[in-house]
């Protein structure tokens, strides 16, 4: 079952482009990356996602439904350009923000209160948003996406501008929410973010999804037979006779092997040369690698 | 549309601005400040100097019978010196001036009496003597050439001219009428321009705001841009109900206090010669509060209340869409609001210039356009326009509001999501015809 589900999704303003024909599954219950260079249409996607703008051509389903007014309880959406009322007091612009979403006011205040605990901010309901830091505006700017519990979070950059501390509370949150069951969109365009967070990515570049697949689905298939070896000892002659070294220092190696080569080969050189063998690994492309190949390959094809 | 959330928007718009200290105040203090502009006003213009002066006035022409009634702070003696001995006593101090009146003869066209100081001549001073002398003089010449008093009373006639009404749908007006029904659309007018460029900017400014903020798009994931769009606009408008409320309220107790504090102070502005007291005389009250309550209230009250509701909501919508299409530094915003305030502005004007001719063809037509019809209508309500003209100009306002706002929601729900630099008129066209 899909969470959400992008069938032949477009939308142009005026002349631009900016979603193109757009097939998308994301599966309930995973962290999902949306990943892809400024102005490659995320924001457009969400914001269709979101209901705040309509599709030109396509349909949108969430949960297996398509895109309805009553929506809106299911999705909690942080988006990238963000901020509260400062002029209005924690408590009354969280019952505000939550009634909005059509929760009742009891409800709602009983929420926030038990988010507010959580967070350590109790004391605040009274205070207004200005004047509160940086910092703990934004742990208000997160109750305020999840506080109406959404079977769907969609954050946009979510950790920038956030400081370490926070970023990891609200990492944590998230991953609490994702197996409590709640699905999780996360679009960024910091990749390094993405690897150790998200289950499933897709990649977007000019309106157009150019990769998706699992993270190590992904990693397999854009791999290259890297594999780095740590060792004590020097390193067998055969080695750099038989194999194509990409890096070297006195104490490791980095060898590319061709396809007919073997792995196990290259390691049983080593031992039988006497090396002490201390690490010895495949080498796996970083996200970041395979992005920007891909989005270099994409655009040289597309010029 | 979901009206439980305009009903929410509605409310937030309306709560957090009515318990801003800041609106509590101009609330309050302007009826205060007002009732402070009245008193201090009033002791200015009742304020004539605290210096006595003495002046001496020697009569040659023995109309005044030795009596010039004293003004205030002014004392007329007639002493017996001659002019030379009197001067010198104004150098010594004795006195501040000497008046001298000439000789008169009937024929006289011009009277020119003679002040003798080194000081200047006080406007109170000159204009006392004036009224006295003239008196005197006219009197002497009626002696002179024999008219008694009565005579001269039958001399004036006062003219009023009476309308009369020909048929039964002819318009029955006295001649008060013009004068009242201009007053009454004047005020109708003022009050339209203010709570239009008024609660409009404060619309602009709200939406302007939530941009600047950013908190629009966390909003529109809830609810639809018109709904917080109209949201908005009817919360504000309530504030503007709020404050216009209370001010009617607060008016007349302000001007009751003023009164209390400078007695006779709004009725009898000081400084006024008989001429203008005669004209004032002639002001038949009686007949004002008549004219006023003969016009049409049944018709004109809710006439006013839609121009009211139509004229705020056709500008209050095209401000926000200006508010929403503003970069983040407010005051580039010039070349965007001068079009929505110039069909305003000129509407006064408008508005001005027919309160002489309620029934020009500019009257006529500038009632139709829905721009200007919510400022230049209400001038026009007090003068019995035609029914059907009043009919025909509400429809089109009210189609006029429809279309407005639609623009205005085009503009604002992508205007709302732009950041950075404020738009210009050709983007605004392309937004409002972006789909969905």
């Amino acid at each position: 079952m899909n969470i959400l589900e992008l069938q032949g999704v477009s939308k142009s303003f005026g002349d631009f482009r900016a979603v193109n024909t757009v097939d998308l599954q994301i599966p309930k219950g995973i962290i999902f990356g949306l990943l892809g260079p400024n102005g490659a249409g995320k924001t457009t996607m969400i914001r269709m996602i979101t209901g705040i703008t309509g599709p030109d051509e396509g349909r949108i389903l969430i949960d297996g439904t398509p895109i309805h007014a009553d929506h809106i309880r299911d999705i909690g959406y942080m988006p990238e350009e963000r901020g509260l009322y400062k002029k209005m007091k924690v408590g009354d612009q969280l019952i505000y923000l939550a009634r909005l979403k059509g929760m009742p006011r009891k409800e709602a205040k009983d929420r926030i209160r038990n988010w507010m605990e959580r967070f350590q901010i109790s004391d605040w309901w009274e205070k207004k948003i200005e004047e509160l830091s940086k910092g703990m505006q934004q742990k208000v700017q997160f109750i305020a996406t999840v506080l109406h519990d959404p079977k769907l979070l969609i954050l946009d950059e979510p950790f920038s501008g956030l400081d370490p501390i926070n970023t990891n509370l609200i990492k944590d949150e998230i991953h609490r929410m994702n197996a409590s069951g709640t699905s999780v969109i996360f679009s960024t365009h910091r990749m390094e973010q993405v690897e150790e967070i998200c289950e499933q990515i897709t990649l977007v570049n000019k309106g157009k999804l150019i990769l998706t697949g699992t993270m190590t689905g992904l990693k397999d298939q854009f791999k290259k037979n890297i594999f780095k070896i740590v060792f004590d000892g020097s390193m067998p002659s055969v080695v750099p006779a038989k194999y194509e070294i990409l890096d070297e220092q006195r104490d490791w190696v980095k060898v590319k092997l061709q396809p007919e080569q073997d792995s196990n080969a290259l390691l049983a050189q080593f031992m039988q040369a006497g090396c002490q063998i201390r690490l010895f690994q495949e080498v796996l492309p970083t996200l970041n690698e395979i992005f920007i190949e891909q989005v270099g390959e994409a655009n040289r094809q597309s010029a | 549309m979901n009206f439980q959330k305009i009903g929410l928007i509605i409310r937030r718009e309306y709560v957090t601005r009515v318990m801003k200290k800041s609106f509590i105040l101009l609330t309050l203090l302007t009826p205060v400040l007002f009732l402070l502009f009245i008193v201090i006003a009033s002791l200015i213009f009742a304020y004539e100097g605290d210096e006595k002066k003495i002046i001496a006035v020697v009569d040659e022409s023995e109309m005044l019978n030795k009596a010039i009634p004293d003004a205030k702070n002014i004392y007329f003696k007639f002493p017996q010196e001659s002019l030379e001995q009197l001067k010198s006593e104004v150098k010594e101090g004795k006195y501040d001036g000497v008046l001298v009146l000439p000789p008169i003869q009937v024929s006289n066209k011009e009277y020119v009496p003679q002040y003798f100081s080194d000081k200047r001549l006080p406007l109170t001073l000159d204009e006392t003597v004036k009224d006295v002398v003239r008196s005197k003089v006219r009197d002497f010449k009626l002696k002179a050439m024999g008219i008694t008093a009565e005579e001269m009373d039958r001399l004036d006639t006062r003219i009023q001219v009476k309308p009369q009404s020909i048929t039964d749908k002819g318009e029955n007006t006295s001649a008060y009428s013009n004068i009242i029904g201009a007053a009454l659309g004047y005020i109708m007018t003022i009050l339209m321009f203010m709570i239009t460029i008024v609660y409009g900017s404060f619309v602009m400014r709200g939406v302007f705001e939530e941009k600047v903020n950013r908190i629009n798009e966390l909003i529109i994931s809830s609810v639809k841009p018109m709904e917080l769009m109209l949201g908005k606009i009817i919360g504000i408008g309530g504030v503007g109900l709020t404050q216009f409320g209370i001010w009617a309220i607060l008016m007349p107790i302000v001007v009751m206090i003023g009164q209390l504090l400078v007695p006779g102070a709004a009725q009898n502005p000081p400084q006024m010669n008989p001429e203008m007291m005669n004209q004032i005389s002639e002001f038949d009250f009686g007949m004002v509060i008549n004219e006023i309550s003969n016009q049409n209230w049944l018709l004109i009250l809710p006439a006013l209340i839609f121009y009211f509701i139509g004229g705020y909501l056709l500008y209050a919508s095209l401000f926000a869409a200006i508010g929403s299409a503003l970069g983040d530094d407010m005051n580039e915003g010039q070349s965007l609001t001068l079009p929505v305030m110039l069909p305003v502005i000129l509407s006064f004007y408008i508005a001005m210039s027919i309160l002489r001719s309620p029934d020009s063809s500019l009257a006529f037509w500038t009632s139709l356009i829905p721009f200007f019809s919510p400022i230049v209508m209400p001038a026009r309500l007090a003068f019995n326009p035609p029914v059907w003209q009043i009919g025909l100009s509400l429809v089109l306002l009210f189609l006029g509001v429809l279309a407005s706002i639609w623009v205005a929601a085009r503009i604002y729900r992508v205007g709302i999501l732009m950041y950075g630099k404020k738009a210009n008129f050709k983007e605004l066209w392309k937004w409002i015809s972006y789909r969905g």
